[in-house]
């Protein structure tokens, strides 16, 4: 059997998705023969090879980081936008909030010449992408469960359950019924609920659930005391760029 | 209000793509220019931290860095305790310095073995080094593994940790689920020790005596990765809140990152060796062992010696983690992230990421909202120091007939990596003449 040929990319972003693919691979040693990695600037191998799964973290920000993502599409079986700025935008989204120029000026003072791009766009924005992984980083259980289905040839699929759900599973403290507001009813689970099991209520970063019961969930914040002003500071941290849309006050 | 009058700093993602240009005249051998610029996309977090609520800001703010996140929620948690003037009780402090020992060793461990080691045997990646080492690093990986699910239990998230606030945790686990690792992680000190005694056997490091400054935290009586003052050259102390006044920022055309000078004119080294300069006296014993073992001749600013000092830091942090855990009891420590009255304020926090001196400084609104924020990073700093390094070396490379362009640029990217300048093998090097 033929190795799976990974490749690596960091775009504009924190590289902690990358980080913990390698802490995901680090954690997998019984695959390791299994895979080679062809191009990873981390571990020291920065060019761009034919490869069967491309991981991809970060947000298109600049023209060169466009440039680079239709490239790497040509050279891969396989691209997997790896992580919330890759694939929805996540918090360097957040940016989308103020003028692209106000930002600028913000920063340096007076206009330069810097290579942005005025928005900030996720990988599917530009190019084809096969699959998501969700997460602010994506968990390593799930990067290994994906790994695993790429090297037995599997189709991989992203969980379609709420967050509320791993909370149920786990034991977990409802934070919502404490008047705290949570994302988690809205939220596509497989993260484990890592936030709300260190009692930190769930911001999105996994995204939205396919089917979003938006008014349950008015619903479930009204009963609560919460007030949908709180909803609305909260959306934009990590789904500035998802299809929900909060219009009454 | 004089901090707003000023103009607002860009917060480079450091660890992303750079580029160095160096400008050699072919005739005269002459070094006309070298300029390390950064050319990643900013992401403008000072610009988004403007408004959200304070109790948000060290998970947004960790959000900077993948390797360093721990440093960023701890900084910015302090800068706004700081603000609202809010105590804290020392068994939060102890537990976050444990914390930032953890992230500090898991840091330090990719450096010093999946990208300094090849260096050393001039392979370029950890898979092509000889068996053996080959097997030492496999060690230092498993270390790690060990070390991010500690942090992990301990925070929530090993890249992005969750429970920290202003104030404290939110939650905090068991003691019960902490002490088993205690054991696991004493049996790498004497590995670690042996280890890297391979650097002392296998390795010649080049010197490089220059002159120049460090600047660190320093308490005098420990090792300190987050309390403590800022001092420079061992000698000088700066107070948190004039960091700005000594360390001046500079925009350069070059690069999307900003630039700091002391009294912006001189570089100055932050880092793993900054910090052995300035606190060696106060290294654990195994670790102090291990520098008389190495015998090196502090104050020392040679960049070579950078992945060493680190190697002495992975070994002093782990002997003091398992140290401090063992005495703290972690179920009396659980703070609740209720802030109290909010007022306004500015508040600056200083702490040692694993690459330096970091600088969170946020002002707040009377709602507990974020007016303005400003953040200095550890590589921003390192920046200057950098390209003096290379100012360095380059004229002894081209004396001694190195200057096979291949030869050159990877001597010089292998400086720059000596500086861990976050994910360092971004660095690439570009000839100009």
């Amino acid at each position: 059997m033929s190795k799976l040929k990974i490749m690596q990319y960091s775009l504009t972003c924190c590289e902690g998705c990358a980080v913990n693919l390698i802490n995901a691979l680090a954690s997998m040693l019984q695959i390791l023969d299994k895979v080679e990695i062809v191009t990873s600037r981390i571990l020291g191998l920065p060019k761009l090879r034919e490869a069967d799964v491309a991981f991809v973290d970060g947000s298109v920000i600049t023209k060169e980081d466009e440039e680079v993502v239709k490239i790497i599409r040509r050279k891969s079986k396989v691209v997997v936008a790896l992580g919330s700025c890759a694939s929805i935008g996540g918090i360097n989204a957040l940016k989308e909030l103020f003028s692209h120029e106000e930002a600028i000026r913000d920063v340096y003072g007076v206009l330069p010449n810097i290579p942005h791009l005025k928005d900030v766009k996720t990988l599917d924005d530009v190019i084809d992408v096969d699959y998501i992984l969700l997460g602010c980083p994506p968990t390593t259980n799930e990067i290994s469960r994906f790994l695993m289905d790429m090297v037995l040839g599997k189709t991989f699929r992203l969980p379609d359950k709420p967050i509320c759900y791993e909370c149920k599973i786990r034991g977990i403290k409802c934070l919502l019924e404490e008047g705290i507001l949570c994302l988690g009813p809205i939220i596509r689970a497989g993260c484990e609920a890592k936030c709300p099991a260190y009692r930190v209520p769930c911001w999105g970063c996994k995204g939205l659930t396919d089917d979003v019961n938006l008014e349950a969930f008015l619903e479930s914040l009204e009963r609560n005391d919460i007030p949908i002003k709180e909803l609305k500071e909260k959306i934009p941290i990590f789904l500035t760029k998802s299809r929900i849309k909060l219009t009454s006050g | 209000m004089k901090f707003l009058s000023k103009q607002l700093t860009h917060l480079p993602r450091v660890e992303g793509h750079g580029k160095i240009y160096v400008e050699i005249d072919r005739e005269s051998k002459r070094v006309l220019r070298v300029n390390l610029g950064i050319v990643e996309g900013s992401r403008f977090f000072e610009v988004f931290l403007k408004g959200r609520n304070i109790i948000e800001v060290p998970q947004i703010a960790s959000r900077i860095c993948g390797l360093c996140g721990v440093s960023h929620a701890v900084c910015s948690a302090i800068a706004l305790e700081n603000a609202l003037g809010l105590d804290i009780p020392e068994s939060v402090r102890r537990l976050r310095e444990v914390i930032m020992a953890l992230n500090t060793i898991e840091s330090h461990l990719i450096h010093v073995g999946v990208l300094s080691f090849p260096d050393y045997f001039n392979v370029k990646t950890f898979l092509e080094l000889p068996e053996l080492v080959r097997n030492s690093v496999i060690k230092l990986i498993k270390l790690r593994t060990l070390v991010g699910k500690l942090l992990e239990l301990l925070t929530g998230d090993r890249i992005h940790p969750r429970n920290i606030v202003p104030g404290g945790f939110t939650y905090l686990p068991s003691r019960n689920k902490v002490l088993p690792y205690l054991d696991e992680l004493s049996k790498y000190i004497d590995v670690l020790y042996n280890l890297f005694e391979v650097l002392r056997e296998r390795i010649k490091l080049p010197s490089m005596e220059r002159v120049g400054h460090y600047a660190a935290l320093f308490t005098g009586n420990d090792y300190p990765l987050h309390t403590g003052s800022l001092i420079v050259d061992s000698k000088f102390l700066i107070p948190h809140k004039d960091f700005k006044n000594y360390f001046i920022e500079s925009v350069v055309q070059y690069s999307t990152a900003k630039r700091s000078l002391l009294f912006g004119k001189e570089s100055y080294m932050v880092g793993a060796l900054a910090r052995l300069n300035t606190n060696y006296l106060y290294l654990a014993k195994p670790a102090k062992e291990l520098l008389n073992e190495l015998g090196l001749n502090l104050p020392s600013l040679n960049p070579y010696l950078i992945p060493i000092a680190q190697a002495i830091e992975i070994v002093h942090f782990l002997d003091y983690i398992i140290r401090e855990l063992k005495e703290l009891e972690l179920t009396g420590m659980k703070v609740c992230p209720t802030i109290g009255q909010v007022r306004r304020g500015i508040g600056v926090g200083i702490v040692e990421a694993p690459r330096g001196i970091l600088y969170h400084m946020y002002e707040i609104d009377g709602d507990g909202k974020v007016r303005y924020a400003d953040i200095v990073t550890p590589t921003a700093q390192n920046f200057a120091d950098i390209e003096e390094s290379i100012k360095y070396l380059l004229p002894k490379l081209l004396r001694s007939n190195l200057l096979v362009p291949d030869n050159l640029k990877y001597e010089i990217e292998k400086l720059v990596r000596c500086y861990d300048p976050c994910i360092s093998c971004s660095v690439h090097v570009i000839f100009m003449k």
